[in-house]
């Protein structure tokens, strides 16, 4: 199998579009021709002169942003293509002159809104608020007009507006409208609250056009702007502002507790114990249909797991969500998380690993053996200090059998764990675990498990164990081998043959889905190459010359020893396995 | 062909084994066997004595064959070795002649015939010559069958062009080269048979003939397969030629009648016997060394996959098991008619009363040995074979734990045939308690956990393709019949574990309440196709309850079967050859027939439910 080469280089056109004149550029802007015109140019990083063209072009009566984005020609744009264009007048907008400032709004709205479900897609409304900085008097238009309710905007456009007006008691003003109360709320987050007057003054506002309202949004937007105004290094929230945010996050609906989930990595100085306290408490609602809220809840923890201060709620969250009978969340949610925890101090990640071992439950187990790094598909070594755990000889036992059979497909670390309760083992602790590391690890693994067993330093504590294991394993090997051939048992060509069909098939099945998974998928073409050991490929340069490159192939590997029994005796591993997972303490 | 033959014949390893086959050449050449390989030893020297047929002068001769195995060479000529030929040629010409020719032979010319698989080395041949030239007398010649010699007679006697189509021996021809692939030589021997078989409705002659023919043709097979160190072959087509042999041969053994033609076909059926009892033997013992090694014969079969493993593991047991039961149908042979074993081992096994006994006097006679509490082991004789290998068999299933469940519902032969194993064996239930225990609990396991548990398929290709699918469809397909969970019930009660018993109850009414659950037994039609294949028969015993205690599902199958039931009749058991209805079963894939458990099954529950005596 040749892996693939890198995509040959479309040659596009080999020099820059010439900008047309201005009574042309117009022409082409109204009947959406410009878009194309932009595309080409901006593959040749040539927007500035285009910038500038597109802005005198717009300076007309006849024409302006609105029409030009309602035409089909924009409607058609999406992916790539749209984003570019969005990028480009992003640029454009704050230079734009002559403009009615609702037209504008509604022109960035629509440029949102073709955006869709996507983070990057809000970004006009920078450039929307940089051009009502541009000049105010278009911000105060536009909030005279909606006052006097002869325009209409959307929250976003009204909130830049009044932020662009940076007039915190307009703001305030407008809180106690409900139909201006969302834009008000938003442009409070970030206006200037720099006294503790002044954030007092936000959070009884708040307190009393907000908190009783029945508005999931606005209430998630509240509980952002008391934590925002609060993310300073010399700010905390008070008593007040805690007690008005845990109103907030009573029965929290989505869009509250998305915020909530954002709160910690977005403002993480405002963070105090009981500001994470609150947060993680109602986070708990979350539930595994909320892909978009478990994201930046993953964010969070990770951010909380980096504060000593917090680190521990951070585990203790993850561990009760990931235990709980139902709602319960998958630790692959908090896959970040898990990541720090791995590379964070081992004594930390140990800890945490034991406890779930002792008390977690099957599922949660089951994603963590999932989710250890592999290390060449053996698994990572695991060197646990059992001493410091404060665990019972018999505690210990059952954490060493869960552990050899969660992490069994991973028979460095199911045998480094074992090793390690080994180190500090009374003599029956250190017979029990001496006979698990040799049924099911070196019955099964003649390979890793072995290897490993053999590194053990004679300093080592469990060395003196480790020597007659080997001893014993190599006894089973030579028995095995005791055999020699014996053809009668083999399975006929035929049966072989089936077999392979079928083995080859399940391979083939199993690629085309990791395929599918594989993030480099859609990224790029995938070329197969028949023939060969280096790909030559040919592309022109942006100075118009053909050139090539020659890429030599790398052959990618990996190899997994897989257990003897599951050939010989896979019932009786199976079985064996879910013994040792659900071996309990004696009450 | 013939260079075939004479390999064959070289690669003999005992002597007893051109003797074995000797008379058959003899008689498929006209010779008049009067005197056959003996027991213990030879006869003064004389292993075959045979009366030539007629010569032009229509003169019969008296033939004396004294045989060795291999090439004739200084030490097997006049060394120390006790079956030296030269000792043998004197005791023959002083002993043997003058005392022991029958009396309506003494004034027939006499022909020794130093007889032997290879030929007579160089060195020796001086020698040879002499001692003939010395001892030839008008009444007294010499003459000389070595490989080549007994390889042509072969050829051009018993598998001449006239006697066995062209077909037949491409066919063999093939079996012979292709042994390092099994199956294919397998395939390949069954055309040989089914060309042989067309003689079924043909008299007795040519049914005897073409036993013959089959006997030296599994024979050469054997000697063949032996030499190449792969058995496979050898066994499976041993008990073809068996069972088709049976099924040539069987009208003249249940006649039992003194016709010269009837007990030419039943010596030549002894033969097969022996022949399939030695490849049994030979297979037995190259894999019992291993037994008791933890999963080395498991990682024997070498292959990735746990069905192929758990396929040759059953195979196995099961060939094991079916030792055991002809060593025990052998020893009581022994110990009933003594006299009538120095026939040889095809005689048949002789009941207390006189009569051959039959499968369903085992039955009654065989007792589950229940252990109570406190109850010592029953003793086990060292000589007793049956208990031997039943021990051996049983530490290969506590070696190879996939023993403990087979992959496809048709290893319930072989688990049927193990169980019956130890049934003659004697030994205490605390030896398959556990096993059994294993059993139940694996099925229970893979059951509700939708793992490799037992199906129905019986190709290889089927069996691949239900066990790589876990949907719930393939399971209810996969699982819609069994023959094993009423085995494994009436086993457990007769045991006295009714508690594994009701976990087998309680899966039959819950997760395979849509498993017809089902024994197999002959049929009033079996007799004509049991042996050999040739279409079904036979009744399925369906829609058995299974009951939490056994007492039920037993009692069900005992009023099916009725009475009298016709396993009775099949000639195998009339005749008291019943180990030969084993042997159909375990090589067609049939389950074992009720009949040699279910009484003893019932008494044992009986007896454990009928109240403490006062």
């Amino acid at each position: 199998m040749h892996s693939s080469a890198p995509e040959e280089t479309n040659p596009v056109a080999a020099t820059t579009p010439d900008l047309p004149a201005t009574a042309e550029l117009r022409a082409q802007i109204k009947d959406g021709r410009v878009f194309d015109l932009i595309d080409r140019r901006l593959r040749h990083d040539a927007d500035a002169p285009l910038v500038q063209a597109f802005v005198e072009a717009l300076d007309d009566p006849t024409l302006s942003l609105l029409a030009v984005l309602s035409t089909p020609a924009f409607e058609a744009l999406s992916g790539f293509r749209f984003w570019e264009i969005q990028r480009f007048l992003t640029v454009v907008i704050p230079k734009l002159g002559r403009t009615d400032p609702v037209d504008m709004s509604h022109a960035v709205e629509r440029l949102v809104r073709q955006g869709g479900q996507d983070g990057a897609a809000g970004m006009p409304f920078t450039a929307l608020r940089a051009w009502f900085q541009a000049d105010v008097s278009r911000a105060a238009d536009l909030v005279a007009r909606v006052r006097a309710s002869d325009a209409e905007v959307s929250g976003a456009s009204l909130a830049h507006a009044l932020v662009a007006l940076d007039d915190t008691a307009l703001a305030m003003q407008l809180m106690s409208s409900p139909e201006t109360r969302e834009a008000a709320v938003r442009a409070l987050s970030e206006l200037p609250h720099q006294t503790h007057a002044e954030r007092t003054e936000l959070v009884e506002a708040l307190r009393t056009h907000v908190a009783d309202v029945e508005d999931d949004g606005l209430k998630g937007l509240a509980l952002d702007v008391i934590v925002q105004v609060h993310n300073t290094a010399e700010a905390t929230l008070d008593a007040n502002a805690l007690a008005l945010a845990a109103e907030l996050l009573e029965d929290a609906g989505d869009v509250t507790l998305y915020r909530a989930a954002m709160l910690p990595f977005a403002h993480r100085k405002a963070m105090s114990s009981e500001l994470v306290a609150a947060l993680l408490r109602t986070l708990q609602a979350v539930k595994p249909e909320h892909g978009g809220t478990l994201d930046m809840l993953d964010h969070a923890l990770t951010t909380l797991s980096e504060d000593p201060r917090f680190s521990d709620a951070a585990t203790q969250f993850v561990t009760t969500v990931i235990n709980r009978p139902a709602p319960r969340l998958s630790l692959n949610a908090f896959d970040s998380w898990f990541r720090a925890l791995i590379v964070g101090p081992p004594e930390r990640f140990h800890a945490v690993l034991i406890d779930w071992l002792l008390n977690g439950s099957a599922e949660a187990l089951a994603e963590v053996a999932h989710s250890l790094p592999l290390d060449d598909l053996r698994g990572i070594s695991l060197e646990v200090d059992f001493s410091r755990l404060g665990l019972s000889e018999p505690e210990r036992l059952i954490v060493c059998r869960r552990g050899v059979s969660w992490f069994f497909v991973h028979p460095i670390t199911a045998a480094s764990l074992a090793v390690s309760g080994l180190r500090s083992a009374g003599p029956e602790l250190a017979a029990a675990l001496s006979e698990l590391i040799y049924d099911p690890l070196l019955v099964n693994y003649g390979g890793a498990a072995y290897a490993y067993l053999s590194a053990i330093a004679e300093s080592d504590p469990a060395h003196p164990h480790a020597a007659p294991l080997l001893a014993r394993a190599d006894n089973h090997l030579e028995n095995l081998r005791l055999t020699g051939v014996l053809p009668e048992l083999h399975p006929s060509e035929h049966e072989r043959f089936l077999e392979q069909s079928r083995y080859a098939d399940e391979m083939s099945k199993a690629m085309k889905a990791a395929e599918h998974k594989s993030v480099f998928a859609n990224l790029f073409p995938k070329l197969l190459l028949l023939y060969g050991r280096t790909a030559v490929a040919s592309f022109r340069t942006t100075d118009g010359q053909d050139s090539h490159q020659e890429i030599a192939m790398q052959s990618i590997s990996a190899s997994h020893e897989l257990p003897r029994r599951e050939i010989v005796d896979p019932i009786g591993l199976d079985w064996q396995l879910r013994s040792l997972k659900t071996t309990r303490l004696k009450r | 062909m013939k260079g075939i033959i004479r390999e064959y014949l070289a690669s003999l390893r005992e002597r007893e084994e051109l003797d074995a086959m000797l008379p058959e050449l003899l008689s498929a050449l006209g010779y008049t066997v009067y005197s056959r390989p003996q027991i213990g030893g030879r006869q003064y020297g004389v292993d075959v004595a045979a009366l030539s047929p007629p010569d032009g002068a229509g003169d019969v001769r008296v033939c004396l064959f004294s045989v060795k195995k291999g090439d004739l060479t200084r030490q097997e000529w006049n060394g120390n070795s006790t079956q030296a030929l030269r000792p043998s040629l004197d005791e023959i010409i002083d002993a043997y002649i003058p005392t022991r020719i029958p009396p309506q032979y003494k004034d027939h010319k006499v022909t020794i015939c130093l007889c032997f698989g290879g030929d007579i080395v160089e060195q020796v041949r001086q020698e040879v010559t002499g001692y003939i030239d010395r001892y030839t007398t008008p009444m007294l010649s010499f003459e000389e069958w070595n490989g080549d010699r007994i390889a042509g007679h072969l050829v051009d006697g018993v598998l001449s062009e006239e006697l066995a189509p062209a077909g037949a021996r491409a066919h063999f021809r093939k079996a012979v080269a292709l042994l390092d692939e099994p199956d294919a030589a397998y395939g390949h021997f069954q055309k040989l048979v089914q060309v042989l078989m067309a003689t079924r409705q043909q008299d007795v002659t040519a049914r005897t003939l073409a036993l013959r023919q089959l006997y030296v043709c599994t024979w050469v097979l054997f000697a063949w397969a032996r030499d190449l160190g792969n058995l496979e072959a050898a066994y499976r087509t041993g008990e073809l030629a068996l069972l088709s042999g049976w099924e040539l041969a069987k009208t003249e053994i249940a006649a039992g009648d003194t016709r010269k033609s009837s007990e030419a076909i039943r010596e030549t059926f002894a033969g097969i016997l022996q022949l399939y009892l030695t490849i049994s033997q030979a297979f037995v013992l190259k894999f019992d060394p291993f037994v008791a090694l933890p999963d080395a014969l498991a990682l024997s079969v070498n292959s990735q996959s746990p069905l192929d493993v758990n396929l040759k593991l059953f195979d196995l047991l099961g060939r094991f098991a079916l030792f055991g039961i002809w060593q025990d149908w052998h020893r009581r042979q022994l110990d009933a008619a003594a006299e009538d074993v120095l026939e040889g081992p095809a005689a048949a096994p002789v009941s207390d009363s006189g009569e051959p006994a039959k499968a369903g006097d085992v039955a009654e006679a065989a007792e589950v040995a229940t252990a109570k509490e406190g109850d010592e082991p029953p003793p086990v004789q060292s000589v007793d074979a049956v208990a031997v290998v039943t021990r051996r068999l049983l530490s290969l299933v506590a070696s190879n734990p996939a023993l403990g469940l087979p992959a496809a519902d048709h290893g319930a032969t072989d688990l049927g045939l193990a169980l019956f194993c130890w049934l003659r064996s004697g030994l205490g239930a605390e030896e398959v308690d556990g096993w059994l225990e294993d059993a139940v609990g694996r099925l229970d396991f893979t059951i509700r956990t939708r793992g490799r548990y037992p199906t129905i398929g019986r190709a290889y290709q089927e069996l691949m393709t239900e066990h790589a699918d876990r949907s719930d469809d393939v399971f209810k397909a996969a699982t819609a019949g069994s023959t094993l969970i009423p085995l494994l019930a009436v086993w457990t009660a007769a045991i006295g574990r009714t508690d594994l018993t009701a976990v087998l109850s309680e899966l039959s009414q819950g997760e395979l309440a849509h498993c017809t659950m089902q024994l197999w037994s002959p049929g009033a039609d079996s007799e004509a196709h049991l042996y050999i294949n040739d279409d079904s028969h036979g009744r399925a015993l369906s829609g058995l309850r299974i009951d939490a205690d056994g007492s039920g599902v037993i009692g069900a199958v005992e009023r099916m079967l009725g009475s009298p039931r016709s396993l009775d009749n099949l000639s195998a058991n009339t005749t008291g050859y019943y180990p030969i209805i084993l042997v159909a079963c375990r090589h067609w894939r049939l389950p074992v027939p009720p009949e040699f458990y279910i009484g003893a099954a019932s008494r044992s529950v009986a007896a454990r439910a009928a109240p403490p005596p006062p």
